[in-house]
């Protein structure tokens, strides 16, 4: 791991994994400087869409890859150096934790495991009810220690839940 | 059909309609109609009019202030189990046919389902209003309108706009049903626009906690409403009127009483499944049950359909089989947040201390609707209690009816020849005239407490009273440090009002009904007073965030009943938290488990129970206190967690089509008065003004 | 605005109206009505759907939901009662039951009953979610609402 020194000219003062380090300084040639305002639209427009639908690894590389590209637009400045590296390190990992999908009712209620909690995972959990072919109790939503119709209303009522609330 | 030109007249005119429904009441907006009732209709499906021969059809009239009284069959206790139905009954053809209830019973927690079925035996249209007890602790939450095989599920809105709604489907033609709440424990079901020959089934569902003591959870039904005392100057009381006299009680609520020798077709069907634990013992004193077990933890009961009259409450006990219960704790977390419930039991070592000197103070109602066998329950509860007092201890005994009255002016001493002079006065005690409860309330608590002593009242009463807040607020007052203990006595109590005493008298409740044994329940009272009590209870939560806990006063802790208590929580479950308390003097505490949050079982129904639990004691506030007023918070709560209150009702209209014609008059499910009690002594008669005067 | 938010924004309000159908109901002579609620599969068996629908804010108050006429979904769907304190509601029922039993072509899958609240004429809109076949898997169909005409009781 490489140590920097700090001034107060330089506002990079942290570390990055020397392989995330290396790719970073293969890629950007120039320093550059962030403004806040990128920043904050970068993360609103990650929540925004976490808010629509649950995250997902997917939504959440299409929104780094898509900060990558409104970084590269700053990259006209002067050199780039690792202090801004570990910026952009601890961005991402900031944003990877921000969409990880956090163990709620709503993701252990999607049974079908296409990001969206509806009808269709009652419909699928129904049907592994019905035939008895779960091996596990990871849709035992209401925790009773059996997964059930119980269970499966519980899936109905968050998927028409208008605030991700569950009525049940 | 009316139809609306939108127009600013017709809103006028509109406007002028609902004006004049408003001033007029719910009900009382209908002219006063004769019906005929279709013969062979009551207890039969629904058939066309006239489908059927007519050689017995008779003709009522349904009309509330201008009909007559019943004639005067003589005066007999209600009607009782009707295992053989007596001969000469007569059968009232009324609008409700049967109930069915569907009872699923896990840990403490049971879900009900309740089914009424209404139909029309009459050749005209009519407007169906059932007064119904549940328990004062459900939580309805759905409710759904059966019309042959739709089925149109209902909306949970404030009360006023539910009500307008209904009241503005009803006078449109529609049919239309509206649940509300008139007391914690009594509901009412209205069916408007019923066509002759149709039928409309109810279903509601709810939750609800059970009791528990000595060992056995308590699941109880309520079948019907007992008749109620209203004091004079009381107009927010329950009314009891006769068959036909809805609305002659000067009460927002009535309940209409069949009379004596009449009978209606309405029955009932009740099964309860036991699930998840084994059942060591079931035991039902109070109807004729089978039972049936499919597995181990898997117990059905069933009600005999030879004892279907609703005419009291169905008690189910049972045991469950292993260790005796520890302390525990059940939560369940979901979007809104944490919940749980915590049951303390008093621990073991709190059974070995000596108990302090009683102050015993019965008190017995002793009104018209005790007169007979529950009187006669009470009294052999009472003697049981005056020969079970120790040397150290006094006593106390009270009766009241319109007035109160006791054996001398201070307690007195528990001597041999104290409880004899007890005992004979006790036997001459009769039951006649109104339920003044105050009086009995004042007797029993105004008088200076006796430093030596632990004063316990205990309250003797079915608790058929109309104005239950004004004594629960009397008490509240003067109760000081003592204790109240209530029995109910009687096949179908008051059990919101007995229940609420003692809760606010920081006692317990027992119930003495007609067929249990009055002294072996005292008996069981006193084994429990003889047993210490662990007082000023408090928790150490640790670094768990806890709101909202209820009861908000923690009860003290009696020996064989648990305490329970609910409310919310943040944060990590810790692995115990610490309940202290004063046993004998001493300062004792014990630790509660709880379960680890990743593997502990939930329970969907806590965060009803809370809310139903929150809105109770926000309504106790409100009630006892008329500067707390908390209508606003209860409203939104019970909207948020779609409960029934005070301040919600729910409501469905069929929208899809207009009956033909006026709406019709309005026909009071008539039921009728609980085993036991006698409705000469008790059902309001404004005909006969002398009669009431007796209550 | 930076450009991605903007994109993404534009994609929340295209996915929000693209499918949303504005369909007026009868005429305002009465106060209380129904729609029902229509889906078309074509030839395909409908074991599952979603639909949300919405009306003006303050122009009606829903009544009661109704189950569909097909057996499998006559109970009336799953919606959030909360919904009822506003003008949006989200319906929707599965069945488990075999092919055969299931509805194809177009079914009155349920009913809304509301009163109307003044003279103006109430629209509701109605936006299908989702409708799927017995394998669970997502079939194309069309969610239609109409102002219902008068039921006989069956």
């Amino acid at each position: 791991m490489n140590h920097h020194s700090h001034n107060a000219d330089d506002p990079d003062n942290g570390s990055a994994p020397v392989a995330l380090q290396a790719a970073l300084a293969g890629l950007y040639r120039n320093r550059i400087a962030i403004p806040r305002e990128v920043d904050e639209a970068v993360l609103n427009a990650a929540r925004g869409q976490l808010r629509t639908e649950p995250g997902t690894w997917r939504q959440a590389v299409r929104v780094l890859a898509e900060a990558g590209r409104q970084v590269r637009a700053w990259l006209q400045r002067p050199l780039l150096r690792w202090g801004t590296a570990t910026v952009f390190a601890v961005l991402a990992i900031a944003l990877v934790t921000l969409l990880l999908p956090p163990r709620t009712p709503e993701l252990a209620a999607d049974f079908n495991r296409d990001g969206v909690v509806d009808i269709l995972d009652a419909l699928a959990l129904a049907r592994a009810v019905e035939a008895g072919t779960l091996r596990t109790a990871q849709f035992d939503l209401n925790g009773d220690g059996v997964v059930d119709r119980s269970d499966v209303d519980r899936v109905a009522a968050l998927a028409v839940s208008l605030d991700g609330r569950s009525p049940l | 059909m009316r139809r609306r030109s939108g127009t600013a007249p017709v809103l006028g005119w509109a406007g002028l309609a609902a004006l004049v429904l408003a001033l007029t009441g719910c009900y009382s907006s209908v002219a006063p109609r004769s019906l005929t009732a279709i013969p062979g209709r009551a207890g039969a499906g629904p058939t066309l009019p006239g489908s059927l021969p007519a050689p017995d059809e008779e003709l009522w009239v349904i009309d509330r202030a201008d009909s007559p009284a019943p004639e005067g069959e003589p005066a007999a206790p209600g009607s009782g189990t009707l295992l053989a139905r007596p001969p000469g009954e007569k059968e009232v053809p009324l609008p409700l046919r049967h109930t069915d209830v569907q009872a699923s019973i896990s840990a403490h927690l049971a879900t009900v389902r309740v089914t009424q079925q209404f139909t029309n035996p009459y050749d005209g249209k009519i407007e169906a209003v059932y007064v119904f007890p549940l328990p004062h602790n459900a939580a309805v939450h759905e409710f759904l309108m059966v019309i042959g095989e739709r089925r149109i599920r209902g909306i949970i809105r404030e009360r006023a706009e539910a009500e307008r709604l209904y009241h503005d489907a009803r006078s449109q033609g529609y049919v239309a049903s509206l649940l509300t709440q008139e007391r914690p424990n009594v509901f009412t079901q209205a069916v408007a626009n019923l066509e002759p020959g149709r039928g409309v089934d109810i279903q509601l569902t709810y939750f609800h906690t059970l009791a528990y003591d000595d060992g056995w959870y308590e699941f109880v039904f309520p079948m019907v409403v007992g008749p109620r005392f209203n004091p004079p100057g009381s107009s927010s009381g329950i009314g009891a009127v006769p068959r036909g006299a809805s609305g002659s009680s000067g009460q927002p609520t009535d309940v209409s009483y069949l009379g004596p020798g009449e009978r209606s077709g309405h029955d009932i069907a009740l099964r309860v499944e036991l699930t998840g634990v084994p059942i060591e013992e079931v035991a039902c004193r109070t109807h004729a049950i089978a039972r049936e077990a499919s597995a181990t933890d898997r117990l059905t009961v069933t009600l005999d359909p030879a004892d279907g009259v609703p005419n009291r409450d169905f008690v189910l006990r049972y045991r469950v089989a292993g260790e005796r219960p520890k302390a525990q704790a059940l939560t369940h977390r979901d979007e809104r947040g944490g919940f749980f419930t915590l049951m303390l039991f008093p621990p073991q070592l709190a059974g070995g201390l000596p108990r302090q000197p009683l102050e015993l103070v019965f008190v017995l109602d002793c009104s018209g609707s005790m007169s007979g066998r529950p009187l006669d329950q009470a009294k052999a509860a009472v003697r049981e209690g005056l020969r079970s007092l120790g040397p150290a201890d006094t006593f106390q005994l009270i009766r009241f009816s319109n007035t109160a009255s006791q054996l001398g002016p201070r307690p007195l001493p528990a001597t041999p020849e104290h409880i004899g002079r007890g005992l004979e006065h006790l036997a001459g005690l009769r039951s006649e005239g109104g339920t003044f409860m105050l009086h009995g309330i004042r007797a029993a608590l105004d008088f200076p407490a006796d430093p030596e002593r632990l004063r316990f009242v205990v309250f003797l009463t079915d608790g058929y009273i109309g104005n239950e807040v004004e004594i629960l607020a009397e008490v509240r007052q003067r109760l000081g440090a003592a204790r109240i203990f209530s029995f109910g006595v009687g096949s179908a109590v008051n059990r919101y009002l007995l229940e609420h005493l003692a809760r606010l008298g920081r006692g317990a409740v027992a119930y003495l009904g007609l067929n249990d044994d009055g002294a072996d329940v005292m008996s069981r009272f006193f084994a429990r007073a003889s047993q210490p009590v662990m007082t000023d209870l408090t928790i150490d939560w640790g670094k768990l965030g806890v709101t909202d806990v209820f009861p908000e006063r923690t009860p003290d802790l009696f020996v064989g009943r648990p305490v329970l208590l609910t409310g919310r929580f943040t944060g990590k479950l810790p692995a115990t938290v610490k309940v202290s308390g004063r046993c004998g003097g001493e300062l004792m505490g014990f630790m509660v488990p709880f379960p680890a949050e990743t593997s502990a079982p939930r329970y969907p129904a806590l965060p009803w129970a809370w809310a139903r639990l929150k809105i109770a004691e926000l309504a106790d506030a409100s009630a006892l206190d008329p500067r707390d007023d908390h209508a606003g918070e209860i409203r939104q709560l019970a909207l948020d967690y779609g409960l029934l209150s005070a301040f919600t009702a729910f409501v469905a209209v069929d929208a899809s089509r207009r009956t033909e014609g006026e709406h019709g008059v309005t026909v009071p499910v008539a039921v009728p008065v609980p085993d036991g009690v006698r409705y000469d002594t008790t059902v309001v008669d404004e005909d006969q003004p002398a009669r009431t005067a007796d209550r | 605005m930076n450009r991605l938010a903007r994109a993404l924004l534009s994609a929340a309000c295209i996915l929000a109206l693209s499918k949303a159908e504005q369909v007026p109901t009868a005429g305002k002579a009465d106060r209380f009505r129904v729609v029902d609620v229509f889906i078309d599969t074509q030839a395909q068996p409908l074991a599952a759907y979603q639909v949300e629908l919405t009306a003006p804010a303050g122009t009606v108050r829903i009544v009661g939901i109704e189950g569909g006429d097909p057996e499998v979904f006559r109970d009336p769907p799953h919606y959030d009662p909360l919904a009822m304190q506003s003008e949006r509601v989200i319906l929707a029922a599965f069945s488990t039951a075999p092919e055969a039993r299931l509805p194809a072509g177009r079914s009155r899958v349920a009913s809304v009953h509301f009163q109307v609240v003044g003279d103006a004429e109430p629209s509701f809109a109605v936006r299908l979610h989702v409708a799927a076949s017995a394998a669970g898997t997502r079939i194309p169909a069309q969610a239609t609402i109409t102002p219902a005409t008068e039921r006989t009781a069956k």
